[in-house]
């Protein structure tokens, strides 16, 4: 089934979130694996996202615009002895998505009007 | 454990984005390789298992993502260099397994014509179920959609005993990305189709062309040197069946199907030198983004 166009799934919106949140602490871009840690501990879990799950989403979200990515400088991964890291950063289209998955979800909860306090 | 766990990772990621395009393939392989390494040097993660239980939760979404770029890539090859249906492996081996189809199904209903009924609908089913399977190799290349419909239509009308052909055309056809069953959006991947892409393509006929061709030459050889050593008994038959007769069949079998092929191939080559329009300029390598 194909969804409409600019729907946010709900590990979309959890990927947008996890990457505002970052950006608010100050950390621009972040690679797969951190943001799969991230996405971990926000919902509670206790296991990664796939790698087929996580890095599907993080493509599709790149050519919707809502993302962008870059490999990090090839000097720094030598220096470290690791493999370079894709890093990925939330664009302004990324921002307007979340608000406005996350209008959408506030609109559809049962609100009585009134608190109980 | 973990490194184990790591290569088995990484070899059904090499497996998955084979014959992918340029820019999606490596990119994926590369991202995983760091993830995986990430994963592994993090003192506070579990690896060995963990990551292939991790890996085995994504792999409906890594042959889903395959299929997308696949379809994405000759949708892309369609409107730019107008090859999007050209000749290939998948519509070699449909073909041959199809021809392979009607020629059973009519030989077995000649063969038990003494049951009109089933004489009948063997000849009839093979060629109906035939038939559209060639139909439909033929008008994917100028509707794809169509044609794709009509082969997967084609191959379930085999009914029970065609399921194998069935299932082995589809999926290899889900697998390669030439089925298409739905259009593509403008939301999916904007891929690169470059220069060198195109002429992988034919290097890799090329390739298969040298394998059958080695197949079917192993093949003859072993033939002949079991007929030359009498490696087969005398006495084998119907009522003595023997390992070296099944043996001397399945040399047979694979010797017939690697000339079937190398032949194939040299045809669908032949014929790509001769007819296949030669474009002067390629899509210029783009950025992936549409950012």
């Amino acid at each position: 089934m194909r969804r409409k166009p600019g729907t946010v799934l709900a590990l979309e919106a959890a990927i947008l979130s996890v990457l505002v949140e970052l950006a608010r602490a100050g950390t621009g871009s972040v690679h797969g694996f951190e943001l799969a840690k991230h996405l971990r501990d926000d919902e509670g879990g206790r296991t990664l996202t796939a790698h087929g799950t996580l890095y599907k989403a993080l493509s599709r979200m790149e050519t919707a615009g809502w993302l962008t990515s870059t490999w990090e400088d090839a000097d720094e991964a030598t220096a470290e002895g690791r493999p370079r890291r894709r890093l990925y950063s939330i664009t302004a289209d990324g921002r307007a998505a979340l608000a406005r998955a996350e209008s959408a979800q506030t609109s559809v909860r049962f609100d009585p009007g009134w608190s109980p306090s | 454990m973990s490194d184990r766990s790591s290569r088995l990772v990484l070899g059904w990621v090499r497996f998955y984005t084979q014959g992918l395009p340029d820019e999606a393939g490596p990119r994926r392989r590369a991202e995983i390789e760091s993830d995986l390494w990430e994963q592994c040097h993090d003192p506070t993660e579990r690896a060995g298992v963990a990551l292939i239980l991790r890996c085995a939760r994504g792999v409906p979404a890594d042959l889903w993502w395959r299929y997308r770029t696949l379809v994405m890539t000759r949708s892309l090859r369609s409107s730019d260099m107008d090859s999007s249906t050209s000749w290939n492996w998948w519509v070699a081996l449909t073909g041959l397994i199809t021809v392979a189809l009607i020629v059973t199904g009519v030989g077995a209903g000649i063969d038990g014509a003494g049951d009109s009924a089933w004489a009948l609908t063997s000849v009839v089913g093979s060629l109906v179920s035939g038939g559209l399977i060639l139909a439909g190799l033929y008008k994917r290349t100028s509707d794809l959609i169509a044609g794709s419909w009509m082969i997967v239509i084609g191959a379930l009308a085999g009914g029970p005993f065609g399921l194998p052909v069935a299932a082995l055309i589809v999926l290899s056809g889900l697998w390669s990305g030439n089925l298409r069953f739905s259009a593509t959006t403008q939301s999916e991947p904007r891929l690169v189709v470059a220069r060198r892409h195109q002429h992988a393509l034919t290097r890799r006929w090329y390739l298969w062309l040298i394998v059958a061709v080695a197949v079917a030459g192993l093949g003859f050889g072993a033939l002949y040197v079991q007929e030359s050593t009498g490696f087969v008994p005398d006495d084998c038959g119907e009522f003595n069946p023997c390992w070296q007769d099944t043996a001397a069949w399945a040399t047979w079998a694979l010797s017939f199907l690697g000339a079937m092929v190398s032949a194939g191939i040299a045809v669908v080559l032949g014929v790509a030198h001769l007819f296949v329009r030669r474009r002067p300029t390629y899509p210029q390598p783009g950025p992936v983004t549409s950012t």
